[in-house]
């Protein structure tokens, strides 16, 4: 009995509370159609500020959600949805069913807007920011001038020097003098303006790499002619590739053809030697121009440069080394550790001559007689 | 490695008959394998013995090796007849061939000294100039 007593009272209650809320709504809703008939607060025609579609789609969604979550809370599938006719962008585009599935997608549609809102207001926030200052001054006739002034709102372009200047005397200052922009703890980093990129100016010496043989011969070569391999490689006979190969080439022909040898300084018929050789084995010529290489010192020439000098002394080239690093001493050798001695000889180019005191030169030739003596 | 008997092969280029000058020129490319070079001596004999004339008139100069040995190239001139060779060819090569001798003169210092210490004096006196510096 008290059971059912106490059952209902609550259920009275609640229908009153219900009575109570439905009346206040009735209430809104009254005053809200008075302010749409009367005053033009609420029109329309112009369409919504970005502000006031945020609350609407932040409300439908809200709404969206309950009616899906009681949806799922009675068992309902979600599937059934009854899609509009025409694409998003479409002006006049119907509204949607009100299936469970419609329901998931408006809220898909308003999350995906509001997102796209969050993004445009954060260009705007300056504006913003500026108006909410000036409402929450407090109604006076100063903020309805302020307001209808568009200018009011324009960007300051004082507070970007502002922070330029204290980015710069940001070391001069002591650690107690803050910066109003870094009072919250936020790191801003200096505003630079981009700059062009000039190549910082390149020192005479500094070659750019030398035109490849293959491409400078093509210029000197008749292209009628036919071509001439070979198997050594080393191209067609004579590849006049460099001046001094031409030059060399006139030379000989002049004197073939005049049946005498030209007259020459003693350097110059070097010289001469020297580059017919360095030719002969498919270099430009020794001291011809800009591009040296391609001859017998340019092909083995990290051979030939004594890249780690031995121990042993003086090796002439590079091939004697190679052979002798290959090559393991014997055993006893080996076992004999030099240690300290080795890093001592071996420190500006090769190894040192040990200067030979006279005490030295004496003992050896002490030890010399004796071992004569002994010989006899 | 050096053989002395090894052949060569001789090839003359641009052979000229040369009718003002009594004589056929030409460039001699000389392919000598496994031999250093060849003496001008050895080369004549074998260019008296291809163009049948008398080893003499046959004169060779100016042999250059190419690089690497093997090769060389030189001229040679073959001469109709002894009178043309010693009117057309230089004092030198005369020498060489054996059909001159060789001139010997003072220094080209001590001539040139003398010339100008016979400047100062005048016709005969000069001889007697002379004289007494040598004997000096």
């Amino acid at each position: 009995m008290e059971n059912e007593d106490l059952g209902q009272r609550q259920f009275c209650e609640v229908i009153d509370d219900i009575t109570s809320s439905i009346s206040s709504v009735r209430e809104v809703v009254k005053s809200l159609r008075e302010k749409q008939n009367n005053s033009t607060d609420l029109d329309t025609k112009d369409g919504i500020s970005l502000l006031s579609l945020k609350h609407h789609l932040l409300l439908s969604y809200l709404q969206s959600l309950v009616l899906v979550s009681s949806h799922r809370a009675l068992g309902h599938t979600l599937n059934h949805r009854s899609p509009p006719a025409q694409p998003f962008s479409s002006v006049d585009r119907d509204a949607r069913g009100s299936g469970a599935g419609d329901l998931v997608d408006s809220m898909v549609e308003s999350r995906v807007v509001l997102e796209k809102i969050k993004v445009l207001e954060g260009r705007m926030r300056y504006q913003i920011e500026k108006l909410v200052r000036v409402a929450e001054e407090g109604p006076s006739s100063s903020s309805q001038n302020v307001i209808d002034d568009p200018l009011a709102f324009r960007p300051n372009p004082q507070n970007l020097m502002n922070n330029d200047a204290e980015g710069d005397s940001g070391d001069d200052q002591n650690d107690g003098d803050d910066a109003p922009q870094d009072r919250d703890g936020i790191y801003r980093p200096p505003r630079l303006a981009a700059m062009p990129y000039t190549e910082p100016k390149r020192d005479k010496k500094a070659r750019r790499a030398p035109l490849p043989s293959a491409l400078s011969s093509l210029i000197h070569q008749d292209p009628s002619k036919p071509h001439i391999e070979s198997t050594s490689g080393l191209g067609s006979i004579p590849s006049l590739s460099s001046n001094r190969a031409r030059e060399i080439h006139r030379m000989n022909e002049f004197e073939e053809e005049n049946f005498t040898r030209l007259v020459m300084k003693k350097k110059e018929m070097k010289r001469r030697k020297k580059d017919e050789e360095d030719i002969a084995l498919g270099g430009n010529g020794g001291i011809g121009g800009r591009r040296r290489g391609g001859g017998f010192e340019d092909e083995f020439g990290d051979v030939l440069r004594s890249v780690g000098r031995s121990k042993t002394g003086a090796v002439g080239d590079g091939y004697e080394e190679l052979r002798k690093k290959g090559k393991k001493r014997d055993v006893l050798e080996r076992s004999r550790t030099r240690g300290r001695d080795e890093t001592e000889d071996v420190g500006e180019d090769g190894p040192r001559q040990r200067k030979r005191s006279r005490f030295e030169k004496e003992a050896k030739a002490v030890r010399k007689r004796t071992s004569a003596k002994l010989k006899r | 490695m050096t053989d002395s008997s090894a052949p060569i092969t001789l090839r003359t280029r641009k052979f000229i008959t040369n009718r003002l000058l009594a004589r056929r020129q030409f460039v001699l490319d000389v392919l000598h394998p496994s031999r250093p070079n060849v003496s001008r001596a050895e080369l004549s004999e074998k260019l008296a013995n291809m163009y049948k004339t008398d080893k003499n008139r046959v004169v060779t100069f100016g042999f250059r090796t190419q690089f690497g040995g093997g090769r060389s190239t030189g001229f040679a001139l073959i001469y109709d007849d002894e009178a043309s060779q010693k009117k057309f060819e230089p004092k030198y090569r005369l020498v060489r061939s054996g059909l001159a001798t060789k001139v010997d003169k003072a220094s080209r210092k001590l001539r040139k000294e003398r010339k100008n210490r016979a400047k100062k004096f005048r016709g005969t006196k000069k001889i007697k100039g002379a004289e007494a510096t040598k004997k000096k």
